[in-house]
């Protein structure tokens, strides 16, 4: 895979991601991460890992990205100015995480990772993965589908109305829907 | 569950072409300009088959609501004598009608994504069919997971419909907008559900692999999951956002939905990637459900073979045009479904049908694993009959639901809940 | 040539960047975006990984982190918008009522 490829897919995610840190209008900056999820999943297709490529679209851009956008237009107050953090804040912040970033960069370099090859050859076999995920780790498959049921049930119950709300409204005693 | 699979089908049209240069020419078209080639050619039959099933369209509500529809705009001897020549260049004025129109963006509308929306909506549409067998050797790319491609792209349009519902700074946009990705998002769970069905059965996500195990099946996915063929029909209908489940763009309600501010090329993209979304499910659907290009009582020939490959392409665009044809029909047959009763039917309804949908084609499944370690065919009789048993918890399962059991309530003006 | 370095590099930028963004907004939403930025940071890594070793456990873990940073998302938001019925605004600096 040539090196300009790379670069350009990173350019594609990292000018974004610094968009979504920075940007004033919180809307360009879920639309930004959508592109930055996106050259995410071109990511995954280099690395010959095809199947999460297709899911990190699929749940990432297709559901997360939503329900984000979902929550930014529900929430939003078109009156009020966007905050901001103190200058003080915001440039601990960025010290912390520049060191943080030259250390990891650092540990990277300097560890022998015993990369056994250069470059894969296809990729894993999709029958693989799903026998994977039924021998090997069954044990967090059950509690990750598990944890889905916890997130539907629980996602409902914190966002929904209260109840002297709803009883309210069924009962004709208020004129519009709270 | 597959046995030795012939693998001359699965080769990228694109190597047809290298081929026949190589024959005429003598050298090899470099990749880079084959992709554009490739590209051209799918955006300019994407462009061709939507306006023509823009006229198709309107010629069949025409005739179901005993009307004839445009009759004007052909050559002068043509005109108001002909039905189905006389209207014939309707498509291609309104298209040059639309292009001539001036591009406006409101003021106060945003105007990146305002303008990104319909061009990601039409590009989703033509990436998702990059993978569309449309004959054997003739996908576009013949991907590994090209099932699992074109679910995952087609969930981009939900985006594009956000955008273009908030960036038109106008109320009626942003409902339209807002519904109609909570229809989308509520509908993609039993598509995606509906298409797992034959995905096991098939053993592979990849188009001409699901087709080639069609062929050694001996019958159409459609006939052990006949459950999951309807379920998969009406959630792509949802998903398309085509009437009854046209919510959206409810012409009577929300003045246009979230295209209420778009006009001329910009409306014409939305229009466009409608109907070529439209084509897509429906090629989908003909590929997983109705067995593609593969023609019953043909056996395949071993080698590339070109009549082989027209006579499947001819295939594949009949079944998938009559899908579309069947799609225009229900359109103008129902009336339009309200929000409420959309998202209780598709989350109550049809997600625990497509549950019992996998139930049954696993046990179609199971059956071809052991049919594989015992060295024989499946057996067809046993097939049908998953089929037909799949059919009568349909039919049985609809007409044991009375009034008072739907899964959505009847609720009056005044708020009580009505349950008689 | 790209090797396994390049790859680790980039995640690490990106998970700085996302942390910054996490420290630094005020919107809870705005953070919610950042933390789906270091999420992804994290599953570059783990497939980067799985490419440059013979291993499958990158591939199935990422598969995982993606399901699992889909229902948190979904609970902070039906959390944002538990807060914002409360108090009709969701800035993280005025959210301070359990402080003492």
């Amino acid at each position: 895979m040539s090196p300009l490829l790379f670069y350009a897919i990173a350019l594609v995610i990292i000018v974004p991601a610094l968009a979504v840190v920075l940007s004033e209008n919180l809307f360009h900056a879920g639309l930004c991460m959508i592109v930055s999820f996106l050259g995410i999943a071109a990511i995954y297709a280099t690395l010959s890992a095809p199947f999460v490529a297709a899911m990190q679209v699929l749940v990432y851009a297709g559901a997360i990205a939503v329900i984000l956008l979902f929550a930014f237009m529900l929430t939003h107050d078109i009156m009020q100015p966007q905050l901001q953090s103190s200058r003080f804040q915001q440039t601990a912040s960025g010290v912390v995480c520049l060191v943080l970033a030259g250390f990891l960069g650092r540990v990277a370099m300097s560890s022998n990772w015993q990369v056994l090859k250069s470059q894969a050859a296809e990729g894993v076999p999709l029958g693989v993965l799903g026998k994977s995920f039924l021998t090997d780790y069954l044990v967090p498959f059950e509690l990750v589908s598990l944890l889905l049921l916890m997130t539907l049930v629980g996602a409902i119950v914190i966002a929904r109305k209260e109840e002297k709300d709803r009883a309210a409204w069924e009962n004709d005693d208020v004129a519009v829907k709270p | 569950m597959a046995s030795v699979r012939n693998t001359w089908i699965h080769s990228p049209a694109g190597e047809y072409l290298n081929r026949l240069s190589e024959q005429t020419l003598g050298r090899e078209i470099p990749a880079l300009l084959l992709m554009v080639i490739m590209l051209a050619i799918m955006l300019v039959f994407l462009a061709v088959s939507a306006l023509f099933l823009i006229w198709l369209e309107r010629k069949i509500s025409a005739r179901i609501q005993n009307r004839m529809g445009p009759m004007l705009s052909g050559p002068a001897f043509l005109r108001n004598r002909s039905m189905w020549f006389g209207g014939g260049f309707q498509t291609a004025f309104d298209a040059i009608k639309l292009l001539l129109k001036e591009l406006i963006i409101p003021g106060r509308a945003d105007p990146v994504p305002f303008v990104m929306a319909p061009v990601l909506i039409f590009g989703v549409s033509v990436a998702a069919f990059l993978v569309v067998p449309w004959a054997p050797a003739l996908s576009v790319a013949d991907l590994n997971i090209g099932l699992l491609y074109v679910i995952s792209v087609s969930s981009l349009t939900v985006l594009s419909i956000i955008m273009a519902g908030w960036a038109s700074n106008n109320k009626y946009s942003l409902l339209g907008g807002l519904r109609s990705a909570a229809q989308m998002l509520s509908y993609e769970i039993p598509l995606l559900f509906a298409l797992l069905g034959p995905i096991l059965m098939a053993g592979t996500l990849s188009m001409q692999g699901i087709i080639e195990a069609q062929r050694e099946l001996g019958v159409w996915f459609v006939v052990p999951s006949f459950l999951g063929a309807v379920i998969y029909y009406v959630a792509a209908i949802a998903e398309v956002n085509r009437p009854p489940f046209d919510i959206p763009e409810a012409e009577s309600e929300l003045v246009a939905g979230y295209v209420s501010e778009y006009s001329g090329m910009m409306f014409a993209m939305f229009f466009l990637a409608e109907f070529s979304n439209m084509m897509l499910v429906s090629a989908i659907a003909a590929t997983v459900f109705f067995g593609g290009w593969a023609v019953p009582f043909m056996p395949m020939p071993e080698q590339p073979d070109l009549l082989y490959t027209l006579i499947g392409g001819v295939v594949f665009f009949m079944k998938t045009y009559a899908l579309i044809l069947l799609m225009m029909w229900i359109r103008w047959t129902f009336p339009r479904v309200r929000p409420d009763h959309l998202m209780n039917m598709g989350w109550k309804f049809m997600l625990p049908l497509a549950f019992l949908n996998l139930l049954i084609c696993a046990g179609v499944a199971v059956m071809q694993a052991e049919a594989t370690a015992a060295g024989q065919p499946v057996s067809r009789l046993a097939v049908w009959l998953v089929g037909a048993v799949s059919l009568a918890v349909i039919v049985g399962g609809l007409s044991l639901f009375k009034e008072k059991d739907r899964p959505y309530h009847l609720v009056s003006a005044g708020g009580a809940e009505k349950k008689e | 040539m790209i090797t396994l370095f390049h790859y680790l590099s980039l995640a690490s930028l990106l998970f700085c960047i996302g942390l910054y963004g996490v420290l630094t907004r005020r919107n809870a939403v705005a953070v919610l975006m950042s933390l789906e930025l270091m999420f992804n940071a994290v599953n570059i890594n783990l497939v980067a990984f799985s490419h440059y070793r013979p291993e499958i456990t990158g591939l199935a873990f990422s598969l995982f982190i993606i399901a699992v940073a889909a229902c948190e998302a979904t609970v902070g938001v039906a959390l944002v918008l538990s807060v914002y019925r409360n108090q009709k605004d969701i800035d993280l600096e005025r959210a301070n009522k359990l402080r003492w």
